[in-house]
């Protein structure tokens, strides 16, 4: 992939809007410094992918070998979107990793990633029939895409643990599954300037099932974005999508959770659930449940809440001779030990396992 | 052998609109187009002073530099605005009393059931024990009686039309219109700040209990027309009025437009009830005509401890686009919408409420029930914000959604703003849909599949209906009924 | 006087056949319990008799008493005085038992060139009943079945059962799931509604009910058929002996 060269910035990209500010999707954060500030074509320090499993195959995206594969689902795992920061992922992302997770390994195949720093960069992941991946994916910075396929029967655990960060970050994650696949995610947060993730599920197959789940813990300014869509094409599908956060200080949390059930995606069983805490006078908490529904025979729900510590649990814990402090971080600790256990991801977020 | 199968609920469904006839009288209406001009000439049309016509076009030039929202999940062709007349009434002098109204006129209101004789109502008092409404007439542009209007005098309260409360009450409408929906509040309501026709205006004094339910109905009659009155509400102190609201219109081809702003506020202590039956025609069972519905409602909890109750049942239109909403601005004040929302056929409904948390210690309530049936289109949106200064704001919201068919829609975008640590927000909301099982049990025990879905839906919408007035909460009950039965194929 | 005759019936699910030739006799006065192991096709007979969606009917015939149960719709069946008690009640949130029973009553009573019952008889009668069966008067006005326990929803098809007044019952499974009490109330229920010009069909797969309910006939289900049919005895021995005695 060569970047072009740049003849004006931000570019025209025809069918495709330049994002603007308090405008869904971008009601709460900004999109411009994604744009203007960040140094498209110029990074040259990318994330890298490592793995010691047999059954796992890396490249380079200008490894001829992997050409077919890039031809075949590149930019084309999602239905073509309207997404201007991935449009110019497109346009200008250095560096590029097909992963390959083979059939022939039984077992589960283990790959780790590294964030690197201000990089635009793109990753293709394929999970063959009845395969069984786990990625550890450690984020910082940067403007990152990542297209994952799960053939029939394919597993995919996804573990992203994102780092406190001075810089933007952008992540598009397209995940699309077949028949009898599983996708879980753990999603650990940190705050950055300005963090962004987008990810979209995309069931295409009967007898799926699709777990999301995340945490985050934000101080100071920083800012959380996460917008997740999950999109239920077909039915006899389930997809559970839970996330709780605590904003601290001035900081700002933004969820947008939206589940979508196709015309004939009938017996589809969906859940989506936001909580927040805030612990300050200047935390933001802003959030979006939704849901868009086409068929009739299914089970679907979403709750959302925002509200601080409840006093009469501090109470109880006080009674019991807790201190005021102590007996606060006992209650934040276990919201987001409600969500996540994962023992790096609790770790990442600070909390005690 | 043909096993006979209990009939799908979407079977069942089917629109059959009782108030779709004309009435035929002699209309006056302004030839359809828009401009100042036209403006000027509804002004001057209803005689009114400087002030308002300036009001007026101050209004229709912001609302030439507006854009028509397009952010709803709605779709319907552009509205060509210079296609519609902005003002239609009947022929001849406006009546003076009830007497004078044309009978054509009264009788449309009996086919509706709408009481416009104090004495038949009284009359009705003895037998049926319900206490009497007061009801403003709009019809078409204007207003054609408004009943009971000496007993509330009796009480200090003002119930009459906007068009009299220009002539009678001019500085209560100057010091509050366009204090909760300002001009340039959306493009609908500026439309309506230009053009608005008629409407109620009520003012409830200091400490005063209303002594009866005020209603205003309005009705669509003449063709190519649009709706656009303009309904202002004042609860002063401790005051406390329940309000009604009903909206029919005739069966016709083409759609027809109605851009309604109803503004209430209330004082410290006041308690403002406001329940609409909003029945508008919706287009057949093609999506072949039936009223564009663009309402802009919203209330302004002003004072402290003031109380502002939304509900409303909203079953009929083409298109409706409505989200009453409450500003809680006095402390503990209290913000209320309770909303039953049925779509069938080809109906697209986008509606919710927005409540805007700023006092301390302010609470709402949502509670939406949307019913999707046929090839409709269902959509809550809710904005609940909880601004920097409202400590100890609460809000909870329950958003159900019920499916009666394979080929309907439902939606649920509920934004939740917190800027307030100490606030607690709490939404949830289900989907489900009347199941074949649930049909089963109710066939099996000899009810029919009409009564069945009717009974199904009513226990779904229970929860609204019971903040319904008395004789509200049957109609509304009786309407879903009609809305759900009929024609069975 | 025959109530229920059912002649050589075939029920198919999906293409695959279920019922594969039941013939059936209840006379009035008559209790008749079907026994069979899970999925030898019993709630199929009963939800096939009372119209459920989803069953071809290949084969064979069923009259209530002189109507053609096979060519009326679900509603017309319970009109014509049949009476399913489901095995998993479902729940109609929002719906008062009351407001429930009262129409399924004056929809049976206007089917018959009656008037509708007046609601204080009705609710006389209703509460009467709701005791009987050691249910909290509290449960008319919550909705049908909406967070009822197992028990209470079972009890409740019963209070249904006793306030229809059908010609027949078919009783799917009412004895799974509940206690000694609660099963000894439901039997009671039974018993009440049993009278020379009521007909009785009990489905069950175990006998323990029947030590409440006295069956004048007892049938085997095994596979879609009636394979041996006698009187309370087979039940015993069946329960001695267990379903596979049969199965050669």
């Amino acid at each position: 992939m060569k970047p072009r060269e740049i003849r004006e910035f931000p570019p025209n990209i025809p069918g495709i809007e330049i994002p603007r500010a308090r405008k869904d999707p971008w009601r709460y954060t900004t999109p411009e410094p994604f744009i203007n500030e960040f140094s498209y074509g110029l990074s040259n320090s990318p994330s890298t992918p490592v793995s010691t499993s047999l059954g796992v195959e890396i490249y380079q995206f200008n490894n001829p070998e992997c050409a077919q594969l890039i031809e075949t689902y590149v930019g084309k795992v999602a239905p073509r979107g309207s997404n201007y920061l991935t449009a110019l992922n497109r346009l200008y992302a250095k560096h590029g990793y097909v992963i390959v997770a083979k059939s022939s390994n039984k077992g589960i195949n283990h790959v780790n990633i590294s964030s690197g720093f201000d990089c635009c960069e793109r990753y293709l992941i394929i999970i063959e029939e009845n395969a069984k991946l786990s990625i550890r994916e450690l984020t910082r910075s940067g403007n990152r895409v990542i297209e994952c396929v799960l053939q029939k029967g394919a597993k995919l655990e996804h573990l992203r643990l994102q780092e406190e960060t001075l810089d933007f970050e952008f992540n598009h994650t397209v995940v699309k599954l077949k028949e009898r696949s599983n996708y879980e995610l753990i999603q650990a947060s940190r705050g950055g300037r300005l963090r962004r993730n987008e990810i979209e599920v995309y069931i295409a197959g009967k007898n799926t099932r699709v777990n999301l789940s995340g945490a985050w813990g934000l101080k100071e300014a920083s800012h959380l974005d996460n917008q997740i869509t999950v999109n239920h094409l077909v039915g006899k599908s389930t997809s559970e999508t839970c996330f709780h956060g605590i904003v601290h200080d001035e900081s700002k949390a933004i969820f947008n959770g939206k589940i979508y059930i196709a015309p004939g995606a009938q017996l589809t069983d969906a859940s989506l659930q936001n909580k927040n805490l805030a612990t300050s006078e200047k935390a933001e908490i802003y959030t979006k449940p939704e849901l868009e529904l086409y068929a009739d025979d299914i089970a679907c729900s979403h709750g959302a809440t925002s509200g601080f510590l409840d006093p009469k649990q501090l109470f109880y814990l006080r009674s019991r001779g807790i201190e005021q402090t102590e007996a606060e971080t006992i209650l934040l600790n276990s919201f987001l030990k409600e969500v996540v256990e994962d023992e790096e991801a609790l770790e990442l977020l600070g909390l005690p396992s | 052998m043909k096993l006979q199968e209990p009939r799908k609920p979407e079977e069942v469904l089917a629109q059959e609109y009782t108030a779709g006839f004309v009435t035929n009288i002699e209309t006056e209406s302004l030839p359809p187009g828009l401009s100042e001009e036209v403006v000027r000439k509804i002004s001057e049309l209803k005689s009114e002073p400087e002030w308002l016509t300036e009001w007026r076009v101050d209004a229709f030039h912001k609302w030439l530099e507006m854009e028509e929202p397009k952010w709803a999940h709605l779709e319907y062709p552009a509205i060509d605005f210079q296609k519609i007349s902005y003002f239609a009434r009947p022929k001849g002098e406006p009546p003076k009393s009830l007497d004078e109204v044309d009978p054509e006129i009264l009788q449309t209101y009996e086919k509706l059931g709408i009481p416009l004789h104090e004495q038949k109502m009284l009359a009705g008092v003895v037998e049926t024990e319900t206490t009497p409404v007061a009801v403003d007439a709009v019809f078409d542009s204007v207003s054609i009686a408004t009943t009971f209007k000496n007993t509330l005098r009796e009480h200090g309260v003002i119930f009459c039309s906007f068009s009299e409360a220009v002539e009678s009450h001019p500085d209560l409408l100057r010091q509050y219109l366009g204090k909760v929906v300002p001009i340039r509040d959306n493009f609908y309501s500026a439309l309506n700040s230009a053009v608005f026709s008629d409407g109620s205006f009520v003012y409830i004094p200091k400490g005063v209990r209303c002594p009866m339910e005020l209603s205003t109905y309005f009705r669509i009659n003449a063709a190519n027309t649009g709706q656009f009155e303009r309904t202002l509400i004042i609860a002063d102190e401790g005051s406390h009025v329940s309000y009604l609201e009903g909206c029919t219109a005739p069966m016709r081809d083409e759609n027809q437009l109605h851009a309604a702003v109803v503004e209430l506020i209330a004082l410290d202590d006041a308690e403002i009830k406001y329940s609409t039956v909003q029945n508008w025609y919706p287009g057949d069972e093609h999506g072949r005509g039936g009223i564009y519905n663009f309402v802009t409602k919203r209330g302004m909890c002003r004072g402290a401890r003031s109380h502002i109750s939304w509900t409303q049942v909203e079953t009929g239109s083409a298109i409706t686009w409505k989200y009453p909403s409450v500003i809680l601005r006095g402390d503990h004040s209290v913000g209320e919408f309770y909303s039953v929302a049925l779509t069938n056929n080809h109906q697209q409904a986008d509606t919710g409420t927005k409540m805007t948390h700023i006092g301390n210690n302010t609470k709402s309530t949502i509670i939406s029930k949307g019913i999707s049936a046929g090839k409709s289109s269902n959509a809550y949106r809710g904005l609940v914000r909880m601004n920097p200064g409202a400590r100890n704001a609460r809000n909870f919201t329950q958003c159900d959604s019920l499916l009666i068919g394979s080929e309907c829609a439902a939606h649920t975008f509920p934004y939740i703003e917190s800027k307030r640590r100490d606030s607690i927000v709490e939404h949830e909301a289900t989907a489900t849909r009347v199941s074949e099982d649930q049909m089963f049990l109710c066939q099996q025990r000899g009810i029919d599949p009409e009564k069945a879905v009717s009974m199904i839906v009513n226990g779904f919408c229970k929860e609204v209906f019971r903040t319904l007035p008395m004789e509200f909460a049957m109609e509304a009950s009786k309407l879903l009924e009609v809305s759900l039965e009929g024609a069975v194929g | 006087m025959t109530l229920l005759d059912i002649v050589d019936l075939h029920i198919s699910v999906e293409e695959r056949e279920i019922i594969k030739g039941i013939d059936l006799q209840v006379e009035a006065g008559e209790i008749h319990a079907i026994m069979g192991p899970n999925g030898s096709g019993k709630s199929t007979l009963t939800n096939a008799l009372a119209g459920q969606e989803g069953y071809q009917i290949n084969h064979g015939s069923a009259h209530l008493e002189d109507k053609d149960l096979l060519e009326l719709s679900v509603e017309e069946r319970a009109r014509a005085g049949l009476f399913l008690a489901f095995q998993y009640p479902v729940e109609l949130p929002g719906v008062s038992n009351v407001e429930f029973l009262k129409t399924a009553v004056d929809s049976l009573r206007r089917a018959n060139g009656l008037d509708d019952i007046s609601t204080v008889n009705f609710m006389k009668e209703l509460r009467q009943l709701v005791k009987k069966l050691d249910l909290d008067p509290e449960i008319l006005k919550r909705g049908v079945n909406e967070g009822f326990s197992g028990g209470e929803r079972k009890r409740n098809e019963i209070v249904q059962l006793l306030c229809l007044k059908p010609r027949v019952a078919l009783l799917d499974e009412t004895d799974s799931g509940l206690d000694i009490d609660a099963l000894q109330t439901v039997a009671r229920g039974i018993k009440e509604f049993r009278s020379p010009r009521t007909g009785i069909v009990l489905v069950t797969h175990y006998q323990r009910l029947l030590e409440f309910v006295q069956p004048d006939y007892v049938h085997v289900m095994l596979d879609g058929r009636l394979v041996r049919s006698g009187d309370a005895s087979l039940a015993l021995e069946l329960e001695a002996k267990g379903y596979a005695w049969l199965e050669n």
